[in-house]
This record gives C-alpha cells, structure tokens and sequence, in this order.
C-alpha cells in the first residue's frame, strides 16, 4: 500500500497525494464561555457551508421527571414549540422553515435538546426564537390537550403498535434497574400522559428550563464573537433560579442475573435484549470497554456477528453500544446499560443465544484481545467519533450535541478534542480485565421476546 | 372535564407565571442577506472500459465516501426472483478471488470503514466509506467486490437464511405492510411494485441466479463511481485507473418497462392486521418520473401540502386535531415513472376521519393553488435546505448519484436555487393537480377491520388481504 502512494505522488506532481497523512490529529474549534445568568455558550465554527445549527440543552431528562407523571419530561418538550410569549403556537415551526431551516427537539435519559440548522443569514432568528421561549412559555389548555393526542400516538406508533415495543431500549432498562428514576417508563403511560395539566407545565418549566441549567452551542458558519454579542443580547436579560438538590439516582450493584420471557402479540419472530450495568462514564474501565464495543457489536467483521450469524448460525441479525437506541458513549451523566439485541431463529429460545455470548465473552476474559484488534478498535472508534461529527441526516447536530452534552455534564466542551487520547492509552491487559469485571452473567438482565403462541 | 377543568387552571397559571414581561427582550430580528452558496468543482473522466469517475472534495471531516453504482436494481429481477439484484449486491461482499468475508470485514474495520449496498428500482450501489488516510486501500477494496467476488456457496446459505428471517419479521410492520401493498396496487404488473423479497422468491434464487446477475450486470459501462471527501482528485484519478482499469465491459440489457396501469376511482386495499391499535395508512397515485423538468413545481407543491413540518395536513392533522404524530408527504420519481405517497398511523378511531381531511385539503390546494407568503416561504425553506442537506459528505454523495442515476442536468446543484426560485404560482397549481390524484388514488390501510369499518363506509372498492399479500373475504 506504501508503493501506491508514493506512485500517486510520483505521477501527480505538485497535487498532494490521495491517501493523506494519519487524520489521528484532527480536532475542532471550541470556545467556551458563560453568561452572568449562568448560560453556558459554546461556538465550534466551521465555515464549509453557509450553514448555521443552533442547540440548547436543557439539563433535565426523563430520569428524573414526577414520579406521577411517566412520560412528562417528553410531553413537555413538545409544549416548547406550542408557543411562547412573542411567538404564537405553530410560528416557531413557520418561522424556521419559512427561513430555510429545520428544527426539532428530542429527550434523553438526563437532558432535553431543541435545535434549529438553518442558513448562516438566519443565526440571529434562531437564538432569539430559543431565547423566548427560554424566557416565556406560554401554554394553553387546548394547546396541551394536542399534544397529549399527538404524544400518545406517539407512544402507539412507536411502542404499542410496533412488534417488539422498543423492549431494547424502553423496556429492558425497566427490568434491569430497581433505583425508580431509572426504571419507570420513560415514554410514559398513556394514563399518565392524559392527566397532566397546566400546573405540571408550570412547575416543570420553572424549575428546570431556567438560564443556569442550560447550554447554548452554536457550529458552523459564524464566530464565537458573533455569538457571545447575540448571546448577551438575547439570552444575557434571562434571569437566574435556584435549582433544586438533584435525587439520588444512583443505582445499587445488580447481584444476580435477571431473565424474563415476554410475550408478543404482533411480532412474528423471536428477539432477546440483554444489557449489562455499565461502570462510570469517562473512568478507565469506561474507556476500556468503549474500545472493546467495536470488536463485540459494531459491524459484520465484530465478535458477536461472527458467532451468531456466521459460525453458528442461529440469528439473523445482532446489533448494540452503550445508551442503546437513545445516544452514544458520551451523552448521558448517570447509570447505564450496554445493551444488545439478537434476532434469533424461532425454533430456538433466549437461553441457546446467550450460550454463544457467553463463549465469545468468556474468551476475551479468558486470553483477552490481541495488539493487533486494540490497534484496530482504536481506529475504528476514531472513525465513528469523527462520523458523529457530521451527524448524519442532521449535519452539523452530532457535534453540536457532543458539545452541549460535554458542558453541561464535563464543564468542558474541549473535551471533545481530547476523549481519543484517553481511549489511545487503553491497553490490552485494561480490556481484559473490565471485561471480567462487568461483562459477567450477574451483572447482566436479559428480556426474552417470544410471539404469542410460541413454545 | 379534564380538559375544563384545565382550562379554569390556565387564567391562574399566567396570572402567576405572567413570564416577566422583561422591557428588555429584544424584538424579532431581521434576516441577513443571502450568504454565497458554492459546492467544490466535480471533476468527471470516463476510464477506457466506459466507467464514469466523478470525484469531488468535501473536507469537514477526513472521511470519505465512495459509491460505485451499477444502473440495474429492482427492475432487473426476474418476476419470480424479487430480491436478485439486492442479494447479488450483498453477496458481492462475502468473498472475493483474494479474500475470504471475514478478512475482508477485518480489513474494512482497521481502517474505521464501513461497506455497504443499497437496492433501488433501478440501481444497485455499493458503498465504502472510511478515514481518507486510507482511501487507496478503500477503493482497491470496493473495486475487487464489485469485480472479483466468488460467491461461496456457504456464504450464501447463510445470507439467504438471514433473508428469509428478515422477510418473515417484517411482515409484522404496519409501515413495512403499508408500503409494500401500496406499491403492489398502485403498479400492478410494472417492475416497480416490486418493493421486497418474500420467501418463495428467496426460495428460488440460487448461486446460478446470482453469478448470472452479476456477471450480466455488474459492467463498467453500466456503472459510474462517484467519490466525495477529503481526496485530492488527480490523486485519486490514479488509483482508480489502476483498481477499476481491468473491468471488462459488457452487453448489458435494459429493464422493459409496461405503462404502468390506469388508475380510477379511490380504491382501497385493507390489509387485516389483528390486535392493531392504529390504522396505518397510505394514500398516493402516479406523479412524474425523476427527470421530468416539472420536478421543481411538484416538489413546491407538496412542500406546501405535507412535505415540511409547517404545511398544510401536518398542522390540520397533527397541531389543530391531534390525529397522528409522523405524517409524511413524499414525491418519489425513478427512471421510469414516480409516484406520490401520503402517510401516517393514526389510532383507530379517526381514521375515517383522517381520510377525510387528506382529500379536503388535497381538493383546495388542487382548486387553488397557492400563493403570497405560503409560497415563498416554500421556496425559502427548499432552497435553504439544499446546502443543508449537502454540507455533509453522505448528504453530498446521495444528492450528486441522483444526479447521475437519473440523468439530471449536471449542473443541478448550481441551479437548485434559482430554478426553484423561477416558479410561478400558475405551475405550482398545475404540480398540486399532477402531484395529488385525489378521485384517482390508491388508498391502503393496515388495521383491525372491524375497529374501523363503520368510518370507512363510504368506500366501495374495496380489497381485503392478510399480512402475505393473499386475498381474503372482508374479516367479520
């Protein structure tokens, strides 16, 4: 491969050659500052397209929402587009889009996020459009009632209609969890979801959508002067609250394996979802474990893949990571599972794919993994951090996520530009042993999916 | 009550919360001027072998994506082996005259890549994407599956089995039925009903169909490679000339495509899916193929009816009435033909009532058109997307292989904006009466019939079918 390079050199003089140097050095621009009211304002600027996206993470999730009220963290994001003090219902969505924008909002275990990615020209509009609503929601009763609708439909499309009823990700941190803030469920009940009220609204915006529990991220096609002037105008008049002592949401070591069998009324064929506890975010054994994940779940070359599909033969398709169907490695502060999901063949059970895992983590903490596969693992991990980078569908929202995420939970977005030297002193002999010590059957709870009728 | 009792409450909420109305919030601002919007330069070459190379450098990242597309998909399968084209593309992957699938996975995996296929009506691509300090080892690697693989018998048991698990899974999707029989009623005998594989014609397709499939298609003069990332162009000139140089041309034969059947009337097609709490629906007709130039007008109109969040049915349907989270509103055209599909899932009992409102608000924007502030918001929002959706190196990929696949002008990222820009409201009225069928449509819907027949009383023409496709009389 060496001599291909240096041919490509050779023929095209002065054009540099295709494979660049190792791309292990690339970093982004962060700056970071916060307001008087205490705004945490992040620009990460990158000026490839006159493209702008505008993020505000608010430190708030599903985890720890009423205990009556499963589901409202979620429900009360969708009341943040039914208007605001200055912008009726229904013109945060016009404004954005008639601008040529985007926008939308998700919920997570321990924040809530909206963004707008509009053109660069319109950066002023999308933070003032945030600030607003930062500053004065502004709900109605038949406002509400609507979104109670279109959020239980929701809940239909994407769990009670559905074959499997997302177990992975909704229901298998249910049964594996006993600390209630981490095994309610989060999209909520539907009963719970019709008895909120204006009240619920309330409070819930008072006490956590204030200035000091937030982060403002801008990327893209702007300066990080630009911003912090729009900042201290939009956002610097917000004022401050005092935030509540946050709950104990710490989870007690699991003893002993769990494993339930469920049944399905709609699905045709069997699936089993298992996650094992994983220890603290951003400790050693972290970093170790996120260098094994690759080598274990990411694509056809991985462990798993192998074993099942290939060499054994009984699934169909395997998948997983840590915070699994809902975020990555990084965007979460709390107790997490690393979960994986298996489709297996419907003349067997939950029980015959677990002895194949077994075997193939057995092994790793037996005689560990090779120079060669940590070498890889590195590179490949390298490889998606930087595809997050670009987001996906959403350009420019995977970095500014990671950003938001970093600041509220690290007070340290440039952390961005340092997680890959931290993995890159990973060594075999950590991996082995983070292994032994989490991915063990006591550590682990498994839900079984069956469709109805099945043996 | 609950939602009276409620509203009682609302007076007391803001005559507490009143959000201090700070003196200090400032006003809406103004929108900047327009800021300059420019794609790097593509540089094109055609090697000896007819195989089209399109590099373009795309640095926000160093990744880079390349996808060797061949012109032959879903339509080249033969009736009773739907599913050919798309198991070939995958097959490809699983060994090649150098290398087994599994040192070919491993080797993908060091260099932080991924490779992939994807199968449309009428293309297969294959996809490597990777860290570009690996780009030569990347692309030696797309062109030895797409040139030399061996098709190992194991490899395609397995792939098959996987298929077959696969296809009995998704029988238990609503969106995935939907879909499907919409597809299957819209298109009737045309090639392009075919949406997926089922387990008879996994069934009958064996290495012999696959190997023929293959060394039919996969020719360098059926083919174009397209690259974009953080490559040096003339760079990558080099390497492609020396992996995809020795790809011998062939013969390749053409899709034949019927006229795609008449359509009259609203027809209804009711797939009886048990224990559904939602209806799952679909609504469309025939549109225009990829290339028509009438592209832009249709693609305003139904940015205007449901294509954005801020259109007409979402906010009816979804922020006045509360029927259904996740409408969607979609123009797809193919080389050959395209078709317009409206749907959502929405819970049993409004689903007469759902119907109901996609005709009413398909019949004013047909009646009326639009105009004023809607429409030039509607351009607003398509022209300020397109450099969204192609500040990516995937997004960027997946808009120039449109490009190529269906033959559009090449400049059409450079004239996006200002085509868009140049049409007026009497051909978007004529895109909303092309673009939306209304008396002509198929309508499916996946659900528990006897939760939702009384609102579907007014439909006649009606077919009953189970979740395989397979006729039924009406469920009790």
């Amino acid at each position: 491969m060496r001599k291909l390079i240096l041919c490509a050199a050779a023929i095209v003089i002065a054009a540099s050659t295709l494979s660049a140097q190792s791309t292990a050095g690339f970093s982004v621009p962060v700056d970071y500052k916060k307001l008087p009211n205490g705004l945490r304002v992040v620009t990460s600027e990158n000026h490839s397209a006159p493209v702008v996206i505008v993020e505000v993470m608010y430190r708030i999730g599903f985890r720890i929402e009423p205990r009556d009220r499963t589901g409202f963290a979620h429900l009360f994001e969708h009341m943040m587009f039914q208007g605001s003090e200055r912008v009726p219902k229904f013109e945060h969505v016009r404004i954005v889009n008639e601008n040529g924008g985007v926008l939308n909002g998700s919920t997570r275990f321990d924040h809530t996020n909206y963004f707008e990615l509009m053109p660069s020209n319109a950066l002023e509009l999308a933070m003032w459009l945030e600030a607003d609503r930062m500053r004065s929601l502004k709900i109605t009763p038949e406002n509400l009632k609507n979104q109670q609708n279109v959020v239980s439909e929701e809940v239909r499309v994407n769990v009670l209609n559905q074959p499997y009823g997302a177990f992975e990700w909704l229901g298998l941190p249910q049964k594996a969890n006993t600390n209630w803030y981490n095994a309610h469920n989060f999209y909520g009940d539907l009963t719970d979801l019709e008895a909120a009220n204006l009240d619920d609204v309330k409070k819930f915006f008072d006490t956590y959508y204030a200035p000091n529990n937030a982060v403002l991220v801008v990327v893209g096609d702007t300066t990080p002067d630009e911003v912090m002037k729009l900042a201290e105008k939009h956002f610097g008049g917000i004022p401050a609250r005092p935030l509540p002592p946050r709950p104990d949401i710490s989870e007690p070591p699991q003893k002993e394996e769990k494993y339930v069998t469920e049944s399905d009324k709609l699905a045709r064929t069997p699936a089993v979802a298992f996650g094992y506890h994983l220890p603290e975010r951003m400790t050693r054994d972290f970093f170790a474990l996120s260098l094994l994940d690759p080598l274990l779940v990411s694509d056809e070359s991985a462990k798993m893949y192998q074993a099942l599909i290939k060499e054994n033969q009984i699934a169909s398709d395997v998948s997983g990571g840590f915070n699994y169907g809902l975020g990555n490695n990084f965007d979460y502060n709390g107790p997490m599972l690393y979960t994986f999901r298996v489709d297996y063949r419907p003349d067997l059970t939950g029980k015959d794919v677990l002895k194949v895992v077994d075997k193939v983590i057995e092994s790793v903490q037996e005689h560990g993994i090779s120079e060669d596969e940590l070498k890889q693992a590195k590179v490949n991990f390298r490889s998606s951090f930087l595809e997050s980078f670009e987001g996906g569908n959403i350009p420019l929202f995977g970095r500014s996520d990671l950003l938001a995420a970093l600041a509220l939970y690290d007070d340290n977005p440039n952390r961005i530009n340092t997680i890959l030297a931290d993995l890159d002193k990973v060594t075999t002999a950590e991996v082995q042993a983070a292994a032994k010590k989490w991915l063990t059957p006591a550590n682990r709870t498994t839900i079984d999916r069956r469709p109805e009728g099945a043996k | 009550m609950k939602a009276r009792r409620a509203f009682l409450a609302v007076f007391a909420f803001f005559a507490v919360f009143a959000p201090a109305l700070d003196a200090q919030a400032p006003d809406r601002p103004a929108v900047g001027a327009d800021r300059p919007f420019q794609l790097a330069s593509r540089v094109e070459r055609t090697l000896p072998n007819g195989l089209r190379v399109i590099v373009t450098r795309q640095s926000v990242i160093p990744k880079m994506t390349a996808m060797l597309t061949v012109l032959s998909g879903y339509s080249s399968d033969p009736p009773n082996m739907t599913g050919l084209a798309n198991l070939t593309a995958e097959i490809v992957q699983e060994g090649t005259k150098a290398k087994n699938s599994r040192q070919i996975r491993r080797e993908i995996f060091g260099m932080g890549g991924s490779l992939s296929a994807t199968v449309s009506q009428d293309f297969s691509t294959l996809t490597v994407r990777g860290l570009s300090e690996f780009a030569p080892q990347l692309l030696g690697m797309l062109a030895d599956v797409a040139m030399n693989p061996t098709l190992p018998a194991d490899e395609i048991a397995i792939l098959k089995q996987q298929h077959l698990q696969s296809a009995m899974q998704q029988k238990a999707s609503p969106q995935f039925l939907a879909n499907r029989e919409f597809r299957k009623a819209l298109f009737g005998d045309h090639p392009y009903a075919r949406t997926s594989e089922n387990e008879a014609t996994l069934q009958a397709i064996d290495r012999a169909a696959l190997e023929s499939f293959h060394h039919t298609h996969y020719r360098p003069n059926n083919a174009f490679l397209l690259i974009v990332g953080a490559v040096d162009p003339n760079a990558a000139f080099t390497t492609i000339e020396r992996s995809f140089g020795g790809w011998a041309r062939g013969d390749v034969p053409k899709p034949s495509f019927p006229g795609p059947p008449a359509l009259s009337g609203r027809k209804v097609v009711f797939v009886q899916r048990p224990n559904s709490i939602q209806s799952s629906i679909a609504i469309g007709n025939f549109a225009l193929k990829r290339s028509d130039p009438r592209w832009f007008e249709l693609s305003l109109a139904n940015t205007i009816y449901g294509g954005a969040f801020n259109s007409r049915i979402i906010r009816n349907i979804r922020e006045e009435k509360g029927y259904t989270y996740s409408p969607a509103s979609t123009l797809t055209g193919f080389a050959d033909a395209g078709f317009y599909r409206f749907a959502a899932d929405v819970r049993n009992e409004v689903t007469g009532a759902t119907l109901t409102e996609v005709f009413k608000e398909i019949d004013k924007l047909r009646a009326e058109g639009s105009n004023g502030p809607e429409l030039a918001g509607a351009k607003s929002y398509m022209r300020g997307i397109f450099p969204i959706q192609t500040a990516t190196q995937n997004g960027l990929a997946l808009t120039l292989n449109n490009v190529y696949v269906f033959g559009l002008p090449k400049d059409y990222p450079e004239t996006f904006s200002a085509k868009v820009a140049g049409v007026t409201p009497e051909q978007v009225k004529a895109g909303a009466v092309t673009l939306l069928g209304s008396e002509n449509s198929v309508i499916t819907i996946v659900g528990d019939w006897a939760k939702v027949k009384d609102q579907l009383a007014a439909y006649k023409d009606i077919t009953f079918l189970d979740t395989d496709g397979k006729k039924i009389a009406a469920p009790q």
